[in-house]
C-alpha cells in the first residue's frame, strides 16, 4: 500500500504533482472531457513508443510538460519500495527542490447534498472474526478488499416521509417503512466487489419493520430491525452469490412533517455468499449526515 | 485470510482482472446465519458499530496527498512549479473504495 506510505506520501506531496483518474471516465462514453482522453490516449502511445509499460492500472511519471518518463505496474507500485525507487529516480534525474504541496489535500469521498435531502453515508467492509467478535480486518498483506467500499446516498423529503408512520403514531407502534425507499439504501449494502453497477443487483427478499421507541417535542422516536437477501455479482457477469444480514437501526423525524433528522441502519451477521454456501462476513452501516 | 487481487495494490483499486477473486469465496467457510431480524434494543449497538465501521484514520492517509483535479490541471500545476507530475490510473472509484 504504497500510497499509505509515509516516505511516498512525503515525496508525492513536496517533490510531484500527484493526480488520479478512473479509467471508466477516459473511455469512449466516458465523462471526461475530450483533451482529458486525448492526454491519456498521448501518455500511452509515448509509452508504447520508448518501449515502457503502459497499461490502464499503471503509475506514470510526467516532466512538467506533461510527457512521458517513467512508468509501472500497479503491482509493482504498489510496493512502497519499487515506488519510491521509480519516484526518487525522477527527482534526482530532474532536479527537483523539494516544497510544499502544490494541491491541497482534501476528502476524496465527499457527498453532493441538496437542499432538503438527507444525505446518507454508507460504509461496507468485509470482516473477520477474533474470538466471538467480527472486527475490522487488520493485515491484509495491502489487499484493496481489507478496505472499506463507501456510497453516499440522497433521500429526497418525499422518500423520507415514506420511511417513517404518516401522521402520528403511538408509543410501541409498529409500521412498515416503504420497500422502494429502503431498497434504495440496500442497494449499496454490499462488500467491497469489483462489480458497482446497482442495476445487477436482485433483491430477493427485504423486510424491515420500525416500532414508536419515544415521542416528544415534536419528534419521535423508532427503531428498526429487519432482514435482507440480495442478489450482487461480484464481477459484472451474473455468478449466483448473495448478500445477506439482519438489520437494526434507529430512525429520529419530525413528527408533523415526517422530515429525517437522524437515521442510522447498521448490519448484523452479514455474509456474502458463494453459490456453494460459502461466504465471507461483513458489515455495513449507514448513517446521516450530519 | 482472503486475497482478491493476488498483488499487492496501491490503496484499494486495482483493476487487476486477470487474477480471479475465487480464493475468497474458497478460503473463508465462514457460515453465518443471517435469516432472523434484529431484536436488540438499538441505540447501542447501532451506534457502536456505526462508530467501528467508520473509515480509519489509516485507512484514509492516502488522502493527505494532495491531488490534482485531473491530467490538464496536475499538467498546469506541474509548468507553474515546475515539478513532474505522478499519475495513476485505475478501474473504480479510488474515492470512495468502489472498484
Amino acid at each position: 500500500m504504497s500510497l499509505s506510505d509515509s516516505r511516498v506520501i512525503s515525496l508525492l506531496n513536496g517533490s510531484f504533482v500527484p493526480v488520479y483518474l478512473a479509467n471508466e471516465d477516459y473511455r469512449d462514453k466516458g465523462a471526461a472531457p475530450p483533451e482529458e482522453k486525448k492526454d491519456l490516449r498521448r501518455i500511452h502511445a509515448e509509452g508504447h513508443a520508448a518501449g515502457k509499460s503502459v497499461g490502464t492500472v499503471h503509475a506514470y511519471v510526467l516532466d512538467s510538460e506533461g510527457k512521458l518518463l517513467d512508468s509501472m505496474h500497479v503491482a509493482e507500485a504498489a510496493k512502497a519500495n519499487g515506488m519510491l525507487g521509480m519516484l526518487q529516480r525522477t527527482v534526482e534525474k530532474l532536479g527537483v527542490k523539494p516544497g510544499a504541496p502544490v494541491a491541497a489535500a482534501k476528502p476524496q469521498s465527499q457527498p453532493a447534498a441538496k437542499p432538503g435531502e438527507l444525505t446518507v453515508h454508507v460504509v461496507a467492509r468485509y470482516l473477520e472474526k477474533k474470538g466471538n467478535e467480527y472486527v475490522l480486518i487488520e493485515d491484509a498483506g495491502g489487499n484493496w478488499s481489507a478496505f472499506p467500499g463507501e456510497s453516499w446516498v440522497s433521500l429526497s423529503p418525499a422518500q423520507q416521509a415514506k420511511l417513517v408512520p404518516a401522521g402520528p403514531a403511538d408509543l410501541g407502534a409498529k409500521w412498515t417503512p416503504d420497500p422502494e425507499v429502503v431498497k434504495t439504501l440496500l442497494g449499496h449494502f454490499y462488500p467491497p466487489t469489483e462489480n458497482n453497477d446497482l442495476s445487477k443487483n436482485r433483491f430477493e427478499a427485504v423486510t424491515l419493520q420500525g416500532s414508536v421507541l419515544t415521542k416528544g417535542e415534536g419528534r419521535t422516536v423508532g427503531v428498526l430491525s429487519g432482514s435482507f437477501r440480495m442478489g450482487h455479482p461480484f464481477y459484472h457477469k451474473e455468478d449466483g452469490r448473495v448478500v445477506e444480514a439482519a438489520l437494526g437501526g434507529r430512525v429520529i423525524w419530525e413528527t408533523a412533517t415526517g422530515k429525517v433528522s437522524l437515521l442510522r441502519l447498521v448490519t448484523q451477521d452479514g455474509i456474502y455468499r458463494s453459490p456453494q454456501g460459502q461466504g465471507l462476513p461483513f458489515g455495513v452501516a449507514a448513517r446521516s449526515i450530519p | 485470510m482472503f486475497r482478491c487481487s493476488g498483488v499487492q495494490v496501491f490503496r484499494r483499486c486495482s483493476g487487476e482482472r486477470k487474477v480471479t477473486c475465487r480464493a475468497i469465496f474458497i478460503a473463508a467457510g465462514l457460515a453465518l446465519a443471517a435469516g432472523a431480524a434484529v431484536a436488540r434494543e438499538p441505540e447501542n449497538w447501532v451506534d457502536q458499530r456505526v462508530h467501528q465501521w467508520q473509515p480509519t484514520e489509516k485507512e484514509k492517509r492516502w488522502e493527505t496527498i494532495g491531488w490534482a483535479k485531473d491530467i490538464r490541471d496536475a499538467i498546469r500545476l506541474a509548468r507553474e512549479h515546475r515539478r513532474p507530475v505522478f499519475l495513476f490510473t485505475l478501474d473504480g472509484r479510488m474515492g470512495v473504495g468502489r472498484c
